[in-house]
């Protein structure tokens, strides 16, 4: 099984330029935000000594008085962010379809992966939509019942216990949901970018699914566990420190850095990861 | 006659409710499910029902379907210094859990408010005796006089009981109990039965402590009998001894919530949900806030119908001042995930936030309070008292509150009451702080306080420096206030400004310039709406917007990788 990962791992680092470019794309969008985040702070707060306050870690007060006595605040950057992330989502199919073709392919470089990822956009929209919509299947068919059923959960139940261990079986019945169209979604993008047409591609992926269950199973919850652990780690690492000194704060920037890159290159592993069970299957 | 308040949707408590209480529905209850008081009959020493001649009174609104109080003649008038004896009969039908009282699942039942309870005659503030009886109407609590009891309980033996007052006697039999309790120098008795609760007990400063809560909420018995215990020693130290023997805690299972975050003389009602994590303190709090009502409320017996903020403003006042003592002045309401707040912190937050221009005055009577009750009553008040406090400081504060508690315990306070023992105390340690106005501003006005530093200017000359900074007053409240000001070799300067409103140029001339200039520099005025206005330096420590900054880039990268996952 080690050596197995280890393959994976070996494949993923041989699209490091994707998975690099990727992470550039976010880091431009996260950028722009953080660029609006600072005038908009800095206009408010940059010449006050209230940000001594938030110099020693979070605070509150700080925030909310802001916020208070300026309801317009954050509207500004909210209204970037709901239109920045849809323009994200479309680059990103652009920017994932290609590197599933290079991993799917075996070609390198981001040249190929834009070329490619360009080439596939709109049929892989198509799957993006699809997944979408077996996603909000979940919710209708599982958890429409389940409100109607729980009602008030507050007078439903003797105690809240039955009601909280209930929303857990469904978050995790979700997570399970979610698990397999994510696989189906790759397996479908494979599955086109192979030369099969865009409903048999469909197919395919739900096949895939039906016969790959525990693997794609244990590969999902294998990345949703590192996901995990990389936000507890990120927690402990950076904790609220305040920011004390240009060290600290260079510190911390650097750290969020290379978590956001690992998360990135944890996706190309969990699309290499599904690419070996494909090849079996096919194989 | 409380529990007529729960009769039907025409009484004045429920009829502009909206069909909704705490949020939940109960205009469509079956008939069963309400609840209502009666007096079968009261008799005088000779033994003549007075009844006959009773009617229901609505002095507040003149809803003749509001039935929560009874006029009752006697057959002659009680004299100056005469007492009477007279022994009342009453039956009263619980309702399904609607206000804190009533029955739910498995046999759970609160009863508070379940007798008829005898208004206060006292003096009003003109001082004309008569009886201070108001209807129970929306934004309103209770008010009732100081009395010994002596209850017994029969139950079927599979329940347990707890309430006001401490147990004399227990026996069983055939599956059945009798149990006997006792109080004195209590402004009501409440108690609670329910087939499930697990008992807690212990002793603190030579106070018992008992609590009752359903199984699935044990992980919260040590938290609540800490946060007990933090505010028996608190209250101990800083406001006077705790009056009575035992304080009972009683944790409401999740089908009977409505029946939680509610004080009674030496017995509070909580509320908690399963999995809330020791690091949101919501509970601790809940618990510190309930408890300190044993002074301001069960033992200070003020009107919390006519002055609400007696009791509510001052038990916030105190909740703050606990947790913030024992958990941390900017950690006691939660410290989670690096996002944390303290209780003081937001209490202030809790005023500020509200909409200044349509607030009324805190010093009137529940009923006519439209709006934010809690912020108005609880968070404003609150934030006066540490206003308060960071005028006179601490230890004169104390002293405060120790005298006023001393003076009117097991007595009724009005507002008049705590501005002279204020004024008493405080003109020893203060001299020149006008605390008339400063109560009057406060209590019976709608101002705002917000200090803003507007400009700091410095022009070169021979000898130094010619340099003028201008603060504001944008708000009407008028408290005395430092300022502080910081020149370029980092030497300060306090100056004392009166704060009134308006602007105030200050004119100095230097040998260094001036670099910053902070209002209120140690934030003691809890109630200037802004904070971060009070300062303006030419010196800005910019890190913690970069810091924020490069945070909100790395929010938006997480956002996106995980909102593109199937993209």
């Amino acid at each position: 099984m080690l050596q197995r990962l280890k393959h994976i791992w070996n494949r993923t680092l041989t699209h490091k330029s994707e998975v690099i470019c990727i992470y550039i794309c976010q880091l431009i969008f996260g950028f722009l935000i953080g660029c609006i985040f600072y005038c908009t702070v800095d206009d408010n707060l940059g010449q006050s000594m209230a940000l001594e306050h938030l110099a020693l870690g979070f605070d509150r007060t700080v925030i909310m008085d802001m916020v208070n006595s300026n309801d317009e605040v954050f509207s500004g950057i909210i209204s970037w962010v709901t239109i920045l992330i849809p323009c994200y989502l479309i680059i990103s199919i652009l920017l994932q379809g290609g590197l599933l073709f290079n991993i799917k392919r075996g070609e390198v470089g981001f040249k190929s992966q834009i070329k490619n990822g360009a080439k596939y956009l709109l049929p892989f929209f198509g799957v993006a939509l699809f997944s979408i919509v077996l996603i909000i299947l979940f919710v209708v068919v599982v958890g429409l019942p389940y409100k109607a059923i729980v009602g008030d959960p507050l007078t439903t139940f003797s105690s809240e216990k039955p009601f909280v261990f209930s929303l857990m079986a469904l978050a995790v019945g979700f997570s399970l949901w979610v698990v397999l169209v994510w696989g189906f979604s790759i397996s479908t993008r494979y599955s086109h970018i192979n030369g099969i047409s865009f409903w048999k591609s469909i197919k395919t992926g739900f096949t895939f699914v039906k016969n790959h269950l525990i693997e794609l199973l244990s590969i999902g919850y294998l990345l949703l566990g590192i996901h995990i652990l990389l936000a507890f780690l990120y927690y402990m690492i950076m904790g609220d420190r305040g920011a004390p000194s240009w060290l600290i704060v260079i510190f911390g920037i650097v750290i969020q850095q290379v978590f956001s890159i690992t998360r990135v290159f944890i996706r190309g592993f969990g699309y290499i990861a599904v690419d070996q069970v494909e090849d079996e299957f096919i194989g | 006659m409380y529990m007529n308040a729960f009769k039907d949707m025409k009484s004045s408590y429920l009829r502009n409710s909206g069909g909704k209480i705490f949020g939940r529905d109960i205009a469509d209850r079956t008939a069963e499910e309400w609840g209502h008081i009666s007096i079968d009959k009261m008799l005088n020493i000779d033994g003549v029902n007075l009844v006959t001649s009773a009617q229901y009174i609505q002095p507040n609104d003149g809803n003749t379907n509001d039935q929560s109080i009874i006029e009752i003649p006697l057959e002659q008038p009680l004299l100056p210094g005469e007492t009477g004896t007279y022994e009342i009969d009453f039956t009263t039908k619980m309702p399904k859990t609607i206000a804190r009282s009533g029955y739910s699942q498995k046999d759970f039942f609160l009863f508070v408010h379940w007798f008829p309870q005898v208004c206060v005659y006292e003096q009003d503030k003109h001082g004309i005796w008569g009886w201070n009886s108001h209807q129970f109407v929306p934004g309103t609590e209770f008010f009732a006089d100081f009395g010994d009891y002596n209850v017994t309980i029969s139950a079927s033996d599979h329940l347990q009981i707890g309430g006001s007052g401490c147990r004399t006697s227990e026996t069983k039999d055939k599956g059945k109990q009798i149990v006997e309790f006792q109080a004195h120098d209590i402004i009501d008795f409440g108690f609670v039965v329910y087939s499930e609760f697990d008992v807690y007990k212990s002793s603190f400063q030579g106070v018992d402590i008992e609590i009752l809560m359903p199984p699935e909420h044990c992980a919260f018995a040590d938290r609540y009998r800490q946060a007990i215990e933090h505010g028996l020693e608190y209250m101990n130290e800083n406001v006077g001894p705790y009056p009575y023997p035992k304080i009972t805690i009683v944790d409401p299972p999740v089908h009977a919530l409505n029946s939680g975050f509610m004080e009674y003389p030496m017995m509070i009602t909580a509320a908690s949900f399963y999995g809330i994590p020791k690091s949101i303190r919501s509970v601790e709090s809940l618990v510190i806030h309930e408890f300190a009502h044993m002074y301001f409320m069960a033992t200070l017996a003020s009107n919390e119908k006519e002055e609400a903020w007696l009791d509510e403003g001052f038990v916030t006042y105190f909740e703050d001042r606990i947790t913030d003592h024992f958990h941390g002045d900017k950690s006691s309401f939660y410290n989670l995930l690096g996002f944390r707040s303290g209780n003081a912190e937001n209490s202030r937050l809790e005023y500020t936030k509200l909409d200044h221009s349509q607030l009324g005055p805190i010093a009137k009577p529940g009923w006519e309070i439209k709006g934010p009750y809690k912020g108005l009553i609880y968070a404003k008040t609150s934030s006066m008292l540490k206003t308060l406090e960071g005028l006179v400081g601490r230890p004169a504060m104390d002293k405060v509150i120790q005298t006023y508690y001393e003076t009117y315990k097991f007595k009724h306070p009005k507002e008049a009451d705590f501005r002279r023992v204020a004024t008493e105390v405080l003109s020893d340690v203060y001299k020149g702080f006008d605390l008339d106005h400063f109560f009057d501003q406060c209590l019976h006005g709608t101002e705002i306080c917000d200090y803003e530093v507007l400009s700091i200017e410095n022009i070169q000359t021979e000898n130094g420096y010619d340099s003028q900074f201008i603060v504001t007053q944008n708000g009407g409240l008028k408290f005395p206030v430092h300022i502080e000001v910081t020149y370029e070799n980092n030497i300060k300067e306090l100056v004392k400004w009166d704060g009134a409103q308006g602007e105030k140029t200050y004119e100095f001339k230097p040998e260094n310039k001036i670099t910053a200039v902070n209002i209120d520099p140690q934030n003691k005025i809890f109630l200037d709406i802004n904070f971060n206005n009070n300062s303006l330096t030419y010196d800005p420590d910019k890190k913690p917007i970069i810091k924020y900054a490069a945070k909100s880039t790395n929010w938006m990268q997480t956002i996106l990788e995980y909102a593109s996952f199937l993209f």
